[in-house]
């Protein structure tokens, strides 16, 4: 990392604390190496117009300060973004190159690699149509596969039923040991009949098909 | 075609064209010059030093002899030879703006 240099100007005792909130805006990199420059000449401007100024002047220099920081400290967080997306280095070309010795030809090209490798491929698949037709049906027939697995698993295993408190739900059925089937169906006057004689649950009701009373 | 000079970039070159000079005597200089219509707030002026540096067209330097007891320990900056030509070819494309102007009778007296 560089070495925190002597600022320019000399610092000075800070007049209003809010303005080292300020640095925040910047880039850590960047308020490394010039915060204590921009503190020390935010408050030289502030001397400037004291002490003789009224609150109008501090209020008006105080929204400069907060523009000025907020603007450009965001405007360098973009473009070290930007320049982050192009080369894969967030600082200067020149500044890269020192920092990664002098052998190095310059930061990586993150994405123009990709785009590069995207393009190849592309070329790849175009001259080899059969390849890339079975490619295509396989990852959308495994893709379409996956799909409808997902679907199913969701609607009957994670989406929840409509009904509130859910576990206390329960299904009715009549059993005739020896008969096959031992579920045998009922009539609507066997619900009518169960739910006139009902003590432990409420509300009831009940469903033709399938054969289950719920 | 070259890129052109952004004004407080341009500004910033012209200060530092005769003799290096630290950051806030940059931001006097430039008030005092423009009758304070470009007032290079401090993040302007570090972030736009900061973006020449990396393009090589200016360099931290060491202050002068002749500097102010109260001011040595600032970080003064010099124009570089790729500065100082930038600046030149920044001044030439002006004065053929200007001489275009001329020839079309635009002149500061119509100010």
């Amino acid at each position: 990392m560089r070495e925190v240099n002597p600022r320019d100007p000399v610092p000075r005792p800070v007049p209003h604390r809010y303005l080292g909130a300020l640095l925040l805006f910047y880039p850590r990199a960047f308020r490394e190496r010039y915060g204590v420059a921009i503190l020390a000449g935010l408050r030289e401007v502030y001397e400037e117009v004291h002490p003789g100024a009224g609150s109008w002047q501090h209020l008006r220099l105080g929204i400069s300060a907060f523009a000025d920081s907020a603007s450009q400290g965001l405007r360098e967080r973009l473009s070290r973004v930007a320049r982050w997306m192009w080369t894969g280095s967030s600082s200067g070309g020149d500044r890269s190159r020192r920092e990664n010795g002098p052998m190095s030809t310059g930061p990586r090209p993150r994405f123009e690699a990709i785009t590069r490798d995207a393009r190849h491929a592309l070329r790849a698949l175009m001259k080899r149509p059969g390849f890339t037709l079975v490619t295509v049906l396989t990852l959308g027939i495994a893709i379409g596969a996956n799909a409808a697995i997902f679907t199913l698993v969701h609607r009957v295993l994670i989406q929840p039923l409509l009904f509130p408190e859910q576990d206390r739900i329960v299904s009715l059925w009549h059993l005739a040991p020896g008969l096959s089937p031992d579920e045998i169906n009922q009539s609507q006057a066997t619900y009518f009949l169960w739910r006139s004689g009902a003590a432990s649950w409420t509300p009831m009701t009940f469903r033709v098909h399938p054969i289950l009373w719920s | 075609m070259e890129k052109s000079l952004k004004a407080p970039q341009f500004q910033i070159l012209l200060t530092l064209a005769h003799r290096p000079v630290h950051g806030y005597g940059i931001r006097h200089e430039v008030l005092d010059r423009t009758d304070g219509t470009v007032n290079l707030w401090p993040g302007m002026l570090y972030r736009t030093l900061n973006g020449l540096e990396e393009a090589s067209l200016i360099e931290e330097c060491p202050a002068p002899d002749d500097a102010p007891t109260d001011a040595r320990e600032r970080v003064y900056y010099r124009l570089t030879d790729e500065g100082r030509s930038a600046l030149a070819t920044e001044v030439a494309r002006m004065e053929s703006y200007v001489a275009t102007a001329r020839a079309r009778e635009v002149t500061p007296d119509h100010a």
